[in-house]
C-alpha cells in the first residue's frame, strides 16, 4: 500500500510540500502517511502541479518535466497576502 | 539528533544574531516578527533587516536579526543561529554561520535534494553547484548537514512536521502560519529565551485574532515540550542575557514606515495622499489605521484624509492642493513614483507651497530592485525638476531621525513656504528596530496672514523672502506655473521677474542661516580625529555601530553623518572635511553620491570610496573590513556582502 504522496486526494504545500492536506479529510498530513481506506492512485490529468517546478503545466507540457513529482494540484494559503510583504 | 551541543555553543553574551529564512508568502514575515516582539518584550535592543523578494511568492526572503543589551542600528556577519524554513534557505546562507553556530531545519527536509530549487536563481544555483562540488559535499541536505558539522557547525534537524501534524494536532490545514511560530519559538529557546517570553510575543503579536492566537500558542506549546523532551531544558549554548523589563524605560518596536507616519501624526498631518509602491505604501497605511487623533480629554479632534491617488502625479498635485487649503499635506513615495511627481514639485518651487515628499529609496533605475536597499537618488532628489526654487532636502539617519524629522519637515516646509523632500532609503523603511518613544515636537505654521487683508498680495515682496501666507477661501489670490507677479498674476516683465526668482532662491541662504548644527551634519568619535567617514541615511548605523572597532584598528576616527542635503551645509561640513587627514565616503550607490555633493560645494575631492550597490544594506563587519583595506592602500572599494 503506498502513502498520501501516491494518493490522488493529496494536495501539497505550495512551501511546505512534504506536508499537505487531503481533498477529502481535514487537518495537515505529511507525505508518508500510510495510505488508508480512501486512498487511490494519482493520475496524470489535465493540468498537474510539479513539485520539482513548482509550477502548474497542461498534458501538453509533460516531456518538460519527466521524471519529476507530479500531483493533483497544491495547496494554496488563500490569506497569505495579509502576512506577505508587497513588492511592486 | 544531537545532544552534545553545549559545549560547542556559541556564547553570545551581549545578545544574538540570527536569520530566519523561508519561501516569499510562506510566513517568514510573521516569523521575523514575532521573533524581533519577543526579544525586544525580553528586554533587549532589537534590530532586523527584512530581505524580500519582489516576487510576492516562493522566491527566498529572510529576516535577519540582531539583539543585544546596547543600542543596535545595524546588522552584521557572521551570525550564530540561523532558522531555516526551506532548503534554499540552508543553500544560501550556510556560509553566513559562524563556526559553533546553530543551523536549525526540519528534519523532514533530510532527503532533500540541496540543488533542487525550483525558485532559486539561475546564477545563484550554478555558483551553489560549483560549491557544492568543490567541497564533494553531496546532494542532500543530510549529506550537507554532516558536512556543516565537519566544519564545526551545529546543526539541529528538528521533527517540525512531526510536531505540527501530530502533537500540534491542527484542526484547519494552516501550515504556513503554524511553521513560522514552530521555527521561532524553537530558534528563541535554544538561544535560552523563557518560553513565557515566546508565549507572550504570540499573545501580543496576534492580540485580536483570537483564531490565530490559539493556533499559534499551541504550536509554539509543542515545540517547546519537543525542546524540552530533546535538550533536557538547556539551551544550545547561546545566552539571552537581557535586563528586565522593568528595569528598562518603555520603548516602542517599529519600523521606518510607521516611524514617519507617527511622526507625521504628532506633527499635524492631516492629508496624506499616496500611490501604493514598496518600500512606501506601508506608511499610508499605519496612518490610516491609527487616524484618529485625541485631545488630552480623549475627544476624537479630527482625523487625517488618506487618499490612494490614481497615480504619483495626482497624489503630488492633491497633496499640493491640500496645503494650498491651509492642512498640512504629505505625500510618499519612491523612486519611480517620485520620476512622476517631478513635474509637480517644480509647480510646488513656483508657488511656493508648503508640501512635504517622504522618498523612500530603493534599487533603480526604472523598476530596478523594487524590494531592495539603495542611496543613489540623493542627486535625483536635489536636482529633480527644471528651473531653479528652493526646496529642502532632509535626510534621516535612524528610525528616531525619521519620527523627528517627519515632524521637522512639515514644520519646514511651511515656515519657508518650500517643498520639503524627506529623503530615507530601504534599509529604514524596512528595518525594524527598538525606539525611544517620542517626543511630542512644536508644531510652527509659519508666516500667515490676518483673515481679511484688504490687499492681500501672495507673493509680496517685503523684504523677507518668505510672504505671509493665506488660505485658499480666506483672500484672493492666483496661482499658476508661469511666472507671476506679488498677486499671482502672470507676469514676464523682466524686473518682476528677477525680484521673484530671486525672492524664491533667497530662502536657501535663510533656510541654511537659521537650521540648528544638528540638522545639518552629526559627528559621532572623538572631535580630534585623523581619518573621517562621511556617510548618510541607514548606513550611518553600520558606520557607529563600528566605531570602536575603526577607532582601535586605525587612528582617530570619527563619523559625520550628513543630514542636510539641499541646501547644503557648505561651511559646516567643510568645517569637518577641512581638518581630516583622510576622507572616506561610505554609502550605498556606485559613484558616491554623497562624495561628489560635498565635491562640487566644497571644491574637496574624496578619493577614498567605499560603495555597495546589490540592493543589500552595508554591514557593521563590511565597513570594519573596508576600512582596514582603505588603511591598507586601496582607493575605492565596492562591497558584495548579503544574499
Amino acid at each position: 500500500m503506498g502513502s498520501c504522496k501516491g494518493c490522488k486526494w493529496w494536495r501539497p504545500d505550495y512551501f511546505f510540500d512534504n506536508l499537505g492536506e487531503c481533498e477529502k479529510m481535514t487537518g495537515i498530513r505529511p507525505e508518508n502517511e500510510a495510505a488508508c481506506e480512501i486512498f487511490e492512485a494519482k493520475i496524470e490529468t489535465e493540468f498537474c502541479w510539479c513539485r520539482d517546478c513548482r509550477v502548474t503545466f497542461h498534458a501538453s507540457e509533460r516531456d518538460l518535466h519527466k521524471g519529476h513529482n507530479f500531483f493533483c494540484g497544491t495547496r494554496v494559503d488563500l490569506d497569505a497576502h495579509e502576512y506577505t510583504s508587497t513588492g511592486d | 539528533m544531537r545532544m552534545n551541543t553545549r559545549a560547542r555553543g556559541t556564547k553570545t553574551k551581549m545578545g544574538l544574531n540570527f536569520i530566519i529564512g523561508g519561501a516569499q508568502g510562506g510566513g517568514i514575515e510573521t516569523a521575523g516578527l514575532l521573533a524581533v516582539k519577543a526579544l525586544a518584550m525580553h528586554g533587549l535592543e532589537v534590530f532586523a533587516d527584512r530581505e524580500y523578494h519582489s516576487n510576492i511568492k516562493g522566491k527566498h526572503s529572510y529576516s535577519h536579526i540582531r539583539a543585544s543589551e546596547e543600542r543596535i542600528r545595524s546588522i552584521k556577519y557572521p551570525v550564530d543561529l540561523i532558522g531555516a524554513l526551506d532548503v534554499e534557505t540552508i543553500a544560501t546562507h550556510y556560509k553566513d554561520l559562524k563556526p559553533g553556530g546553530v543551523l536549525i531545519h526540519d528534519a523532514a527536509l533530510l532527503d532533500k535534494p540541496i540543488t533542487k530549487l525550483p525558485p532559486m536563481e539561475k546564477e545563484r544555483l550554478e555558483r551553489l553547484k560549483a560549491e557544492l562540488e568543490k567541497e564533494d559535499i553531496g546532494n542532500t541536505v543530510r549529506e550537507f548537514d554532516k558536512w556543516l558539522e565537519r566544519n564545526g557547525r551545529i546543526v539541529l534537524p528538528f521533527p517540525f512536521s512531526v510536531i505540527i501534524t501530530e502533537k500540534a494536532k491542527l484542526a484547519s490545514p494552516m501550515i504556513e502560519r503554524a511553521m513560522n511560530t514552530a521555527m521561532t519559538t524553537l530558534l528563541l529557546r535554544a538561544a535560552g529565551m523563557p518560553f513565557a517570553t515566546i508565549l507572550e510575543a504570540v499573545d501580543a503579536l496576534f492580540m485580536e485574532k483570537v483564531e490565530a492566537k490559539e493556533l499559534n500558542k499551541a504550536v509554539a506549546n509543542a515545540v517547546n515540550d519537543g525542546f524540552n523532551e530533546f535538550s533536557g531544558n538547556r539551551n544550545l549554548g547561546t545566552e539571552i542575557i537581557g535586563k528586565k523589563r522593568s528595569a528598562r524605560g518603555k520603548k516602542m518596536l517599529v519600523a521606518g514606515n510607521d516611524a514617519v507616519a507617527i511622526g507625521k501624526l504628532i506633527g499635524g498631518l492631516r492629508l496624506q495622499t499616496y500611490y501604493p509602491i514598496t518600500p512606501a505604501a506601508d506608511e499610508s497605511f499605519v496612518i490610516e489605521q491609527h487616524s484618529s487623533l485625541f485631545d488630552l480629554k480623549g475627544e476624537i479632534v479630527g482625523s487625517p484624509i488618506v487618499i490612494q491617488a490614481e497615480d504619483e502625479i495626482s497624489a503630488i498635485c492633491m497633496a499640493i492642493g491640500g496645503a494650498l487649503t491651509g492642512v498640512r499635506a504629505a505625500t510618499c513615495t519612491s523612486g519611480p513614483g517620485f520620476s512622476l511627481m517631478v513635474e509637480g514639485i517644480g509647480w510646488a518651487g513656483m508657488n511656493e507651497v508648503p508640501v512635504v515628499i517622504t522618498y523612500y529609496q530603493r534599487g533603480g533605475p526604472s523598476t530596478g530592485l523594487p524590494t531592495r536597499h539603495s542611496q543613489s537618488d540623493l542627486l535625483f532628489a536635489i536636482n529633480s525638476g527644471h528651473g531653479e526654487f528652493s526646496r529642502i532636502v532632509l535626510a534621516s539617519g535612524s528610525h528616531e531621525e525619521a519620527i523627528d524629522d517627519a515632524i521637522k519637515c512639515m514644520n519646514l516646509a511651511e515656515r519657508y513656504q518650500v517643498p520639503v523632500i524627506h529623503l530615507l532609503d530601504k534599509g529604514i523603511a524596512n528595518c525594524v528596530t527598538t525606539i525611544n518613544p517620542p517626543v511630542f515636537g512644536k508644531i510652527e505654521r509659519g508666516k500667515l496672514t490676518e483673515k481679511g487683508a484688504w490687499d492681500y498680495r501672495r507673493f509680496a515682496f517685503d523684504g523677507d523672502p518668505v510672504s505671509p501666507r493665506a488660505f485658499l477661501g480666506d483672500e484672493l489670490m492666483w496661482y499658476t506655473g508661469d511666472e507671476h507677479d506679488e498677486l499671482g498674476h502672470i507676469s514676464e516683465d523682466p524686473e518682476n521677474r528677477r525680484k521673484m526668482y530671486e525672492k524664491r532662491m533667497a530662502k536657501r541662504e535663510k533656510i541654511l542661516k537659521e537650521a540648528p548644527d544638528e540638522d545639518k551634519a552629526v559627528l559621532f568619535g572623538d572631535e580630534n580625529f585623523e581619518d573621517l567617514l562621511v556617510t548618510w541615511g541607514v548606513t550611518t548605523g553600520a558606520a557607529v555601530d563600528s566605531l570602536p572597532e575603526l577607532q582601535t584598528a586605525g587612528s582617530k576616527t570619527a563619523i559625520l553623518q550628513v543630514r542636510m542635503m539641499e541646501p547644503f551645509p557648505v561651511d559646516f561640513v567643510s568645517k569637518f572635511i577641512s581638518k581630516a587627514n583622510r576622507v572616506i565616503s561610505l554609502e550605498a550607490n556606485y559613484i558616491g553620491q554623497l562624495a561628489e555633493l560635498i565635491g562640487w560645494n566644497t571644491g574637496f575631492r574624496i578619493k577614498n570610496r567605499i560603495l555597495k550597490y546589490t540592493g543589500r544594506l552595508i554591514t557593521q563587519d563590511e565597513v570594519v573590513k573596508s576600512y582596514m583595506r582603505i588603511l591598507g592602500g586601496e582607493e575605492k572599494i565596492v562591497l558584495m556582502g548579503g544574499e
